[in-house]
């Protein structure tokens, strides 16, 4: 046995566990969700291979409606975060008395479990004691009690405003890193040369955050697509489906009706989704740092 | 004549803006812990009442000494402290 060969060997040796563990943890898990798509498995004792059966199934439902609420969900939700986080780092960035003390003040939403601050929401949106409708009702901006999470529309875009804020800590503290490290010199000479606040904001920060929000939207996208719990724990999808999103939709299908082929099917539709997006987040990041490529 | 340090000069407005743009921005972020807060300083005959109230009536810290006793793992705690604290002469 000659050296090389023995180096490959030994190679091969070191990089066991680790084959080993994403074959068990991604790979199998993976592909028997796959090969599930095409079974109509269920809790009954028999499964048959059902071919694209579950597939046509979902393009003739609803599901079609489903992928189109959760790429509006997710728009909404991802542009809302980059736009109030984009505001909150620039506010945050101003040199005023107390600035740390308002950055500590952002980060709680993050800090907190997740569920938590979703019960917190879920309280508030409440129409007989919740906060908002109170204090909307206080201001004569509406009359009655406004149930938030009863009616179709308004449940929707609270589900949204609650991503955003678990979202917003996150990006915010992002794009202060980003505006931080953009030199200060660019200020200074465009200072000298006359150039007002808004004016600088506008022509030296906002140019040079561009790398950072789209890698930061592009992560973003990933997280919203597939956000669970808060759907979840305020709405279940409801009312009558109409914040209904895809993972939703998999979970009421896969683990709700027990209808497993089916949910794996819509499974590997949301694969198929968000590898789309991580292929483009590398793109875009591999871009956006033409020096970091390995 | 113009120096560096002057970059980071705010007017009087612009200071008023800011401080105006963070409290929008801090009301969002932190409202559910401010009425998370309130709640549970409201006695529980005010939790569900129908006209919302933002101040609690009557709020006290009670629901925390509740919680303090009858959640099981603090409550062993407090309970043991206040016993030997009870036998000791």
């Amino acid at each position: 046995m000659n050296v090389q060969r023995s180096n490959l060997i030994f190679a091969w040796i070191l990089l066991l566990p680790a084959v080993l563990y994403v074959a068990v943890i991604v790979a199998y898990p993976l592909v028997d969700t796959f090969i599930l798509s095409f079974t109509d498995a269920s809790l009954r004792k028999v499964t048959n291979w059902v071919g694209w059966a579950n597939y046509e199934k979902i393009f003739n439902a609803t599901f079609a409606d489903v992928i189109v609420r959760t790429f509006i969900w997710t728009f909404f939700s991802v542009s809302l975060k980059m736009i109030i986080g984009t505001f909150g780092a620039s506010l945050l960035n101003s040199a005023v008395p107390g600035r740390s003390l308002f950055r500590l003040l952002t980060m709680p939403p993050w800090v907190v479990p997740m569920a938590i601050g979703i019960f917190m929401w879920g309280w508030m949106y409440n129409g007989q004691f919740g906060m908002i409708s109170g204090m909307l009702q206080r201001i004569g901006f509406v009359d009655g009690p406004v149930a938030f999470l009863a009616y179709g529309n308004t449940a929707f875009w609270a589900t949204i405003i609650t991503d955003v804020w678990i979202g917003v800590p996150m990006v915010t503290i992002y794009f202060l890193a980003a505006i931080q490290s953009i030199p200060k010199d660019l200020y200074e000479a465009a200072w000298t040369d006359g150039a007002g606040r808004f004016y600088r904001f506008r022509r030296i920060t906002l140019p040079l955050m561009v790398p950072s929000i789209i890698t930061m939207s592009m992560l973003s996208l990933i997280a919203t697509f597939n956000s669970f719990d808060i759907i979840w724990i305020l709405t279940q999808g409801g009312p009558s489906g109409q914040t209904t999103t895809m993972i939703i939709d998999t979970y009421q299908t896969a683990i709700g009706s027990k209808k497993y082929g089916e949910g794996a099917a819509r499974a590997v539709l949301i694969c198929i989704f968000l590898s789309a997006f991580c292929f483009a987040y590398f793109r875009v990041t591999r871009r956006l740092n033409p020096e970091k490529r390995a | 004549m113009k120096n560096a340090a002057m970059i980071d000069r705010y007017s009087w407005w612009e200071i008023l803006l800011i401080y105006l743009g963070v409290l929008v921005f801090l009301t969002f972020v932190l409202a559910p812990f401010v009425e998370g807060f309130l709640v549970s300083l409201k006695p529980l005959s005010q939790l569900f009442s129908s006209p919302y109230r933002f101040w609690p009536e009557n709020g006290s810290f009670e629901a925390y000494r509740t919680m303090w006793i009858s959640v099981p793992g603090l409550g062993a705690i407090s309970s043991t402290h206040s016993s030997s604290r009870l036998s000791s002469p």
